[in-house]
């Protein structure tokens, strides 16, 4: 779980982690612990949707009135955070609507920002994605698909971006998750709890040391955050300036038909995270092998193609295939 | 105000860099210089770059407007309506246009179109045919013509729409899929450099876009003066009626997309070319029959049910006894395999509805008036005291009053005159009840594969609508819940394939378990609750000592009088049928169908074969 987290932070656009897995096992934990690592960026100062400072395509319906009017927008540094959106949330306060308040003491109309505006260029994260409701999950398709969040309702027109690292979790025995859904999820993992009874001690003992004197429990991990910040900014670095090879674009479509996935999103994690995953790795160049350790995470949730077809990744029968294959 | 129109310039990916599609591509070209082609819909799986194609329509053709429909518009904000500010500062009424003035001379692009609230399609494509858009709301009328073109993409999977709006777009097309390797990786190696640097991709294909833009321009002109030669217009008509196409919308986009096709070719004449590629942008959603698309898929597709019965033997799993002494007779215990699934036909259909029980109203899965929060699609004056407030129409109402209003300690005058309340729609669930029958009789010449192969059929079905199911098997002594009503169809998939088969058949039984558990409080009272019974009848468990089927029809008719819709599926075959599960239906006030009726295919065969002997 913390490897599919990390790739993430490295390579944003790979789109994400559904977390798969029992009640209890530290999957919020882990999401909320990764706000710790996560970069700082740049953004429009004083912008309430977090425009991206550098990206002038993608800039709120107010940032693209000033640099219409010839202002300069100035630049800020704010840390990336994580975002959580609630399953009861309400249409509205998703997209977000015209701010009541506003409208009655002054009588003109001013967007409210929902948790979307919130979410831009941050991770929003969704407890139980799979109990959300269906018109909140049309949102954030739609949010996802275009990274731009539009709203037209009560007299209001307004866009701003909603670039977001989504984050779920979910328990699949309480329900399934909409296909299109799965499909927008980057990566997936599936998480157990501890089987090992000493590992297990060792959770409790952790927990219970951070509960009764979290201060110093941070101190203690100080050292290695910082040394793991420092790991993956190197790690960024690398990513950026490493370039797609043909050998890996070659393994993942392979992979892709082999395994009869539809849509390019597969193609496309799974290039994205094998380079990310090497970059992590300290490597410059990305290999087959990297693929192949990716395609663990980029490919389960991608294998049905019907709603009812047995949807089990067979790794090892997987890894014979890319032998024979690429060996040669 | 700045509106949604797209105006990522810079991140637009080159249109003829996308590879392949191009049937898609001349769908969009044929819209894009034609102003009578105004509806194009677009279907394919997820991430297949629908989006991605239409929106990069701009980048040849600059002076496009596109502008995104998101799934949360408000009608007020589609359609238009009063005009608040002026209200507020002039007291008086006035009209103010919504986005489908805004978009006159435009392109609407509404991405996952099936989701949207139906009420707003059917609007859109209203104004779109119609040209003009006449609003009566909030007290204000306005009515303004406009012209634009409207692009829907949906993927199929997530549900269907309907018919009726399917006509009114003039061409459908499928997004291909491409499968060969060399395409596959180029579409990754483009979209990757498009993502690092767009403008690389853009200068990459500098050229060609210049090109298109010029050849699309040049169409543009050479469009009113293409010619259709007179005998064309027959060969059309011809066409569409062997293809049973009905109304003359389909001639209608043939002609017209015949022309743009042979303006985009650079010809002045329709010829039998483009005849033949129009037909395939614009017949295709129009067939009413399906036979003749499923005749070249081979004998894999067709009549599942009869081949599986024969062929199947070492297919099957045996399972292991499961508890010694537990074989009452009725043969040994079997777990059969899943039939072939198909397509199911709307048997829930409203008019097979009781209409008599009151509650349950509105079609399965129609949005109903509900108090329990939904999506809050319009508003009303309320007819007694306003609880639920919808303060943005309520202010809306009041916008006009407030210059003769004004006083000075409020900002707001609102008068019990404004309310208005929000009228809130939420998608009716369904909750599915399977109550199979697993006894001996139903494994008799393998039936039973038949029989697993239907109900993953409705499940496929009940998965689409995201009804819970629920699935309770009667055979031996008892009948067994296997799975509570869920909304996972994996799991019941998953347990349904376990499900044993063998013993005898306590129909009424099952009957009286189904019932109480549909009536208990595991399932949400406002669901529409529909219990499926798939079985053949021959009752053989009497409740005590008397008569098992007449214990049935007892219990049938005891269960008749509470809130739940029945549909019994007859899986008795052979002759001389046995009206048992029909007699049951009537009882159950129920609704009945043969397995075989179940499967849409066979059924329009069928009907085919009634109509024309």
């Amino acid at each position: 779980m913390k490897d599919v987290l990390l790739l993430n932070v490295v390579n944003p656009s790979i789109g994400g982690v559904l977390i798969r897995g029992e009640k209890g096992t530290a999957k919020s934990t882990a999401v909320r612990a990764l706000a710790e690592l996560l970069p700082a960026r740049e953004v429009v100062k004083g912008c309430p949707f977090h425009c991206s400072w550098n990206d002038n395509d993608r800039l709120c319906s107010n940032c693209q009135d000033a640099l219409a009017d010839g202002q300069v927008l100035d630049k800020e540094t704010i840390p990336m955070r994580v975002v959580e959106l609630p399953l009861c949330a309400t249409e509205d306060r998703v997209a977000g609507t015209l701010d009541i308040s506003h409208a009655i003491s002054t009588g003109t109309k001013k967007f409210e920002p929902g948790i979307l505006a919130e979410a831009n260029g941050n991770i929003l994260y969704v407890d139980e994605v799979n109990l959300l409701d269906d018109h909140i999950v049309d949102l954030l398709l739609d949010a996802a698909a275009m990274g731009m969040n539009f709203v037209e309702r009560e007299g209001v027109s307004f866009s701003h971006p909603a670039n977001f690292i989504l984050i779920g979790t979910m328990n699949p025995e309480e329900g399934d998750l909409r296909p299109q859904l799965l499909d927008r999820f980057g990566l997936v993992v599936d998480v157990q709890g501890e089987r090992d009874p000493v590992n297990r001690v060792d959770v409790i003992k952790r927990r219970i040391d951070f509960e009764s004197r979290p201060d110093e429990f941070l101190k203690m991990y100080d050292e290695s955050q910082n040394q793991f910040r420092i790991t993956l900014v190197e790690a960024r670095g690398r990513m950026r300036n490493s370039e797609v090879n043909s050998d890996i674009l070659e393994a993942a479509v392979e992979i892709s038909l082999h395994l009869g996935v539809d849509g390019h999103r597969a193609d496309l994690t799974l290039v994205k995270a094998a380079m990310a995953w090497a970059a992590l790795n300290g490597k410059e160049k990305a290999s087959t092998e990297d693929v192949l350790k990716v395609a663990r995470m980029a490919l389960p949730h991608r294998m049905r193609r019907q709603p009812f077809e047995e949807s089990k990744l067979d790794i090892r029968e997987l890894d014979q295939w890319l032998q024979e294959r690429f060996s040669s | 105000m700045v509106t949604g129109t797209i105006q990522l310039l810079r991140s637009i990916y080159p249109f003829p860099a996308v590879v392949g599609q191009d049937r898609v591509k001349r769908a969009l070209l044929c819209a894009a210089i034609s102003d009578e082609l105004r509806g194009v819909l677009i279907t394919g799986p997820a991430g297949t770059a629908k989006s991605t194609v239409v929106r990069s329509l701009r980048s040849v053709v600059p002076s496009l407007r596109i502008k995104n429909l998101p799934l949360n518009v408000s009608e007020d904000r589609l359609i238009g309506g009063i005009d608040v500010d002026h209200a507020i500062k002039y007291g008086e009424k006035r009209f103010q246009p919504g986005i489908l003035k805004e978009i006159d001379g435009g392109l609407l692009y509404m991405d996952e179109i099936n989701l949207f609230d139906d009420r707003i399609t059917q609007r859109v494509l209203d104004v779109m045919e119609g040209g003009e858009n006449r609003v009566e709301r909030e007290g204000v009328s306005g009515l303004h013509a406009t012209s634009f073109a409207l692009v829907g993409t949906m993927d199929p999977a997530e549900g269907a729409i309907s018919s009726h709006l399917l006509d009114r777009f003039d061409i459908c097309v499928e997004m291909d899929h491409l499968l060969d390797r060399d395409s596959r990786m180029e579409v990754l190696r483009r979209r990757l450099i498009h993502e690092a640097d767009p403008q690389g991709l853009a200068l990459s294909h500098g050229n060609q876009m210049a090109e298109m833009i010029e050849d699309i321009k040049e169409a543009r002109e050479r469009l009113p003066l293409v010619l259709v030669p007179d005998g064309m217009y027959e060969t059309v008509s011809r066409l569409t009626m062997e293809l049973g196409v009905e109304g003359h919308r389909g001639d209608l986009a043939m002609i017209r997309t015949s022309k743009a096709l042979a303006a985009l070719d650079r010809r002045d004449q329709v010829c039998l070319d483009d005849l033949h590629e129009a037909a395939s942008l614009c017949l295709q959603h129009r067939r009413r029959d399906p036979d003749n698309e499923k005749e070249d898929t081979g004998p894999s597709d067709s009549s599942p049910n009869e081949r599986d019965i024969p062929e199947q033997t070492d297919d099957s799993e045996w399972e292991p006894p499961s508890a010694p002494g537990e074989d009452c007779g009725g043969g040994s215990e079997e777990v059969f395999s899943i039939g072939d699934p198909f397509v199911v036909i709307d048997y829930l259909k409203p008019s097979e509805r009781r209409m008599d029980l009151g509650k349950r109203r509105g079609k399965r899965g129609s949005t109903g008036e509900s108090a329990h929060p939904g999506r809050c699609t319009t508003f009303r004056i309320p007819s007694r005291e306003v609880t639920d407030i919808a303060l943005v129409p309520t202010l809306r109402a009041a916008a006009p009053y407030q210059i003769q209003r004004r006083r000075p300690d409020m900002a707001i005058v609102l008068e019990s005159s404004d309310f208005r309340e929000k009228v809130r729609v939420s998608k009716n669930g369904t909750t599915l009840l399977f109550l199979v029958d697993a006894s001996g009789s139903m494994g008799a010449r393998r039936r039973m594969v038949a029989v697993k192969g239907a109900i993953l059929s409705l499940l496929k079905d009940a998965y689409q609508k995201r009804d819970a199911v629920g699935l309770m098997a009667f055979r031996k002594d008892s009948a067994e819940l296997m799975l509570p009503p869920t909304k996972s169809v994996d799991l019941a998939y998953s347990r349904l394939r376990e499900m044993p088969t063998g013993g005898r058949t306590p129909l009424a039984m099952g009957l009286s378990k189904a019932a109480s558990l549909l009536s208990s409080d595991k399932v949400s009272k406002d669901d529409d609750l529909v219990m499926v019974i798939v079985s053949d009848g021959k009752a053989n468990v009497p409740l005590d000592d008397g008569d098992a089927f007449a214990d049935a029809m007892v219990m049938a008719e005891r269960l008749s009088s509470l809130p739940i819709r029945f549909v019994v599926v007859d899986t008795g075959s052979g002759y001389p049928r046995i009206d048992r599960a029909q007699r049951l239906s009537k009882a159950l006030g129920g609704t009945y169908f043969r397995l075989d009726d179940l499967n849409s295919e066979r059924l329009a065969r069928s009907i085919k074969m009634a109509v024309h002997g």
